[in-house]
């Protein structure tokens, strides 16, 4: 397993998971690189433990409106890094990327702007970014995907092997996680499973694998809702792990 | 998606030739297409439809060969 993607409903806490998979990963001697593909949400390089964040990549390749100009005047296509077949992580120039301990973050995109036009440049990117991805013995990509499921609509996942879906204790959540599961599966993602966040006790852990397990879902781990989280959050501070490392490790075990 | 899934069509067949397709102009008899990536296609085609609520645009082959390459220009297949 090297490309896992990150899904879920919008608040279910993905951003959350990604840094918690990521900092464990890299503790299990992975170099992490984290992509940030939700053209929405700007926070997740404050969850990370970042700075800054990264250039995005679709400035790399010219942005919404550079490229036709460039090729209009005549000139040969640049090489925009994305053109080329695969894309090693030591390929990205640095202002693109962010690192530090293990952990690299790249991001494909962000709104901007009201009326600038759709996402879709983004999901495209994020597809082809994917795809051309060639990641190095001990290297994993982690995924951060936008909210809902446009970007299965969009094919982001063709180059993924992995889903895993952030599901909260609610019915839309569980819903959706359904609905994830069946369009991974109509992609040919192979590795299709549920993370269950925010729980705040065995019964509901065990109501939530129960409603999974009769929708044809598989749960792979559970993170215990923890208040250190929700502060981190509610803060923009990097998130918190003290107290769900064991949540984290468990799922990690059956990961790798 | 809005970004185009383009293909061509001749003697009654249709073969997908480009996807991401973003930008399409006038060029030298044909058609000069590119990618939101930057990699682009010539083609001695014309507009046969343009389907924006699926995202697909079909291109009809022209009889004539003969029109330039621009600079820029990959071989595309129908180049």
């Amino acid at each position: 397993m090297k490309k896992m993607a990150i899904c879920g409903k919008g608040g279910s806490g993905k951003s959350t998971v990604v840094a918690l998979l990521a900092h464990g990963l890299r503790d299990r001697g992975q170099r992490v690189l984290v992509v940030d593909s939700d053209e929405s949400n700007p926070g997740l390089y404050r969850v990370l433990g970042f700075d800054k964040r990264p250039e995005p990549l679709l400035k790399l390749v010219g942005g919404k409106k550079e490229v036709f100009p460039t090729f209009s005047e005549g000139s040969e296509p640049r090489d925009t890094l994305l053109t080329r077949e695969e894309v090693r992580v030591a390929d990205l120039p640095g202002n693109y990327i962010v690192e530090r301990d293990g952990i690299g973050l790249v991001c494909i995109g962000k709104i901007l702007q009201s009326l600038e036009g759709c996402a879709c440049p983004m999901g495209a990117l994020s597809r082809e970014f994917l795809k051309r991805l060639s990641l190095q013995k001990d290297e994993m990509a982690v995924v951060d995907m936008e909210a809902g499921i446009e970007h299965f609509g969009r094919g982001v996942e063709t180059s993924i092997d992995s889903v895993l879906i952030v599901t909260e204790p609610s019915f839309d959540s569980l819903e959706l996680a359904e609905k994830i599961n069946s369009l991974a599966a109509e992609v040919g993602v192979e590795r299709v499973w549920t993370i269950l966040n925010k729980i705040g006790g065995k019964e509901i852990d065990s109501r939530l694998r129960k409603e999974l397990e009769e929708r044809g879902i598989s749960v792979i781990g559970s993170i215990g809702y923890e208040p250190e989280i929700f502060q981190s959050g509610l803060e923009g501070r990097p998130v918190r792990r003290d107290r769900v490392q064991t949540d984290i490790g468990r799922i990690l075990d059956q990961l790798l | 998606m809005c970004l185009a899934t383009v293909y061509v069509e001749d003697d009654g067949q249709r073969e997908e030739v480009m996807q991401d397709v973003a930008w399409i102009k006038p060029a030298n008899g044909g058609l000069q297409l590119v990618t939101f990536l930057g990699e682009s296609k010539f083609f001695q085609a014309h507009i046969e439809s343009i389907d924006l609520m699926n995202s697909l645009i079909v291109l009809k082959r022209m009889a004539t060969d003969s029109a330039e390459r621009v600079p820029g220009d990959q071989e595309g297949k129908l180049a």
